[in-house]
């Protein structure tokens, strides 16, 4: 389908070089470059091109001009085959300087690539069936979905070919490779929200209707969600749609966002700025011109919210088989474990693994006769199952070690401090923990139950140190609330002291089985902001 | 180059410094310049805060609506 790119006319868009360049050049068309790229070396890549490099899945690690790039590989709902998962490996282990991390839209990253290994990496993901294309850029990005799909005994439906052809249909697809913005979707009908559908520009969510007697299954759609610097929870619309719809509605959704979307300033592009200006009731005027009637909403099938997070041993809804949810203590991954994992996923189950958002991994498929035998391998000593209950749901971004707008380093920081308070305490309840390096919320600081957002400053001794600011009490249940900030900064020397305190208090004064995001509506903020300000009084000077 | 984004505490009031600089070590001496150069008589400084840090392009800017630090 050829479409009109209307807002080229818009002497505004003129001022917006990114725009520029995306009616001059489709970002796909990146793809045809690489290789002459690779061929003539980073030094042939024309700054103004860089950017281009997104739509490939390629972003440039800092500092940006030494040429080492970050890839990011689409992996739809988080499905990997065993051929997958060890052609991800090897391109680790050759390439990637033995760095590989799960993200939190369920792909995959690599670092410290060179231009000219990119062509043979893209080709050894193709002989597998995936790409790269969509996993970084203005365009759809990958689709989360429930990373149980199929599987899941209290899911509302198999999400698995609804989601494949959602993806299948933006794949590669020119009609929707310029949008004004990253672009993000989850398609789930996981009843625990596993998806985290508030924080998606677009998301899918199990409903159910009675229609014509009859009670239908489909979703509920929520649009405008996003965290990064302004974040905000994505509303629901009036509206009910069968999974054969899915795919026009996701289309017609996208195509509003292409044509009305804003493309004059890159930092109110996202669909969120679209929507909180149109409002939810606008937006559905708007989208039923695409497609016609749709019925209105039905019975939302979400229940209490868990986060993205699958561990322990569980039956499947198929008799005899069960999977078993494992700890990837911040998504992070050596090759020689992730082929570990492949390997035990072929011997025990059907060579399935499944990629959570919360940056952790499924076993699926596991038969009970083969389960005791599983249960003593000592890959689980290492990422286990049952995990505690701070390293178990400890979220952080990439932090200093590659982003180029980080202030703090964050990933080994979050593993060590979560580690040493799960060595120091023990809590019947596990804490949300999530670190950022910057603003930009990469690490979904806001919806944590405890946020952990770096900055710099200058210590006592007029030094400058790596520091945090703590935020307390976000989640994603019953439409979701972003967490406060509290007074004071940690120097991140002492961000241990300080939490193992904060925590302890918690401890101390806790219900029985209380979450630490019901001790805060309890106690109330000005509660813990006193008792933090005694604890940096004792610890943090 | 990098456009720095700092917060100041001086005297229970807090001020926004931005500072053009190539390394993050560099911006906080920068700071240390800027105030000297605001003030006649230098005064104490409780705080000096790093929040954000863009790459400077043509347009790069903050907008300085309201203070992250909290007094």
């Amino acid at each position: 389908m050829v479409y009109e790119k209307f807002w080229s006319e818009n002497p505004v868009i003129a001022k917006n070089k990114t725009e520029v360049w995306k009616l001059e050049k489709d970002g796909l068309k990146i793809f045809d470059d690489i290789p002459h790229y690779a061929a003539n070396g980073f030094e042939s890549i024309p700054k103004e091109k860089w950017d281009m490099f997104k739509w490939a899945g390629l972003y440039l690690q800092r500092p940006k001009e030494a040429g080492y790039w970050m890839m990011r590989v689409v992996i739809p709902g988080g499905i990997l085959t065993y051929d997958q998962q060890i052609t991800l490996a090897n391109i680790a282990k050759d390439y990637g300087r033995d760095v590989y991390d799960i993200t939190t839209r369920q792909a995959i990253q690599f670092h410290w690539l060179t231009i000219e290994q990119v062509p043979d990496i893209l080709n050894r993901l193709e002989q597998v069936g995936m790409t790269t294309a969509g996993a970084c850029g203005d365009i759809t990005r990958n689709i989360i979905g429930n990373a149980l799909a199929g599987i899941d005994p209290g899911e509302l439906f198999d999400t698995r070919e609804v989601l494949y052809n959602v993806f299948e249909f933006f794949r590669l697809n020119e009609d929707f490779s310029n949008l004004p913005r990253k672009y993000k979707m989850s398609v789930s009908a996981n009843v625990h929200n596993a998806s985290n559908a508030e924080i998606n520009c677009v998301s899918f969510n199990p409903a159910t209707k009675v229609i014509d007697g009859k009670t239908e299954v489909g979703f509920h759609v929520k649009v405008g969600g996003g965290l990064s610097s302004v974040p905000m929870l994505a509303e629901e619309l009036d509206l009910f749609i069968l999974p054969e719809k899915t795919v026009e509605v996701a289309a017609a959704i996208t195509t509003i966002f292409r044509d009305f979307g804003y493309r004059e300033k890159r930092h109110r592009s996202r669909l969120k700025f679209l929507v909180a200006d149109w409002g939810p009731e606008q937006f559905k005027e708007k989208l039923l011109e695409y497609t016609g009637p749709l019925p209105e909403k039905g019975e939302s099938a979400l229940k209490e919210w868990n986060a993205g997070y699958f561990y322990g041993i569980h039956k499947q809804k198929q008799e005899g088989l069960n999977y078993v949810g494992v700890n990837i203590p911040v998504g992070r991954l050596t090759p020689d474990e992730v082929i570990e994992f492949a390997e035990l996923s072929k011997k025990y189950g059907n060579g399935e693994i499944r990629n959570c958002n919360s940056q952790n991994l499924i076993i699926p498929n596991v038969p009970d006769a083969k389960l005791e035998e599983l249960k003593q391998e000592s890959i689980f000593e290492r990422f286990p199952y049952q995990p505690k209950k701070f390293i178990g749901y400890s979220v952080s971004c990439t932090g200093i070690e590659y982003c180029n707008l980080a202030l703090v380093e964050t990933k080994n920081r979050m593993k060590t401090i979560a580690e040493k308070l799960d060595k120091e305490i023990d809590l019947d309840v596990p804490v949300r923990m999530h670190m950022v390096g910057c603003p930009n919320n990469c690490g979904q600081r806001a919806i944590a139950e405890i946020g952990l957002q770096g900055i710099k400053m200058k210590n006592q001794d007029k030094k400058m140190v790596e520091a945090f600011e703590i935020y307390v009490g976000g989640t994603l249940n019953a439409g979701g609330k972003f967490n406060e900030k509290l007074k004071g900064k940690v120097e991140a020397e002492k961000l241990y002291d300080v939490l193992k305190e904060l925590i302890l208090f918690f401890k101390e004064t806790k219900l029985l089985s209380e979450t630490f995001l019901d001790f805060v509506e309890r106690v109330g903020k000005s509660e813990l902001q006193s008792k933090l300000d005694n604890i940096l009084t004792e610890v943090a000077v | 180059m990098n456009l720095y984004r700092f917060e100041v505490t001086i005297k229970e009031e807090l001020i926004h410094v931005i500072i053009a600089a190539d390394s993050d070590e560099k911006a906080f001496q920068l700071v240390d310049i800027e105030l000297e150069k605001r003030f006649l008589k230098m005064p104490e400084v409780d705080d000096i805060s790093l929040y954000e840090k863009r790459k400077i392009n043509n347009g790069t800017g903050y907008v300085l609506s309201e203070f992250e630090t909290i007094l």
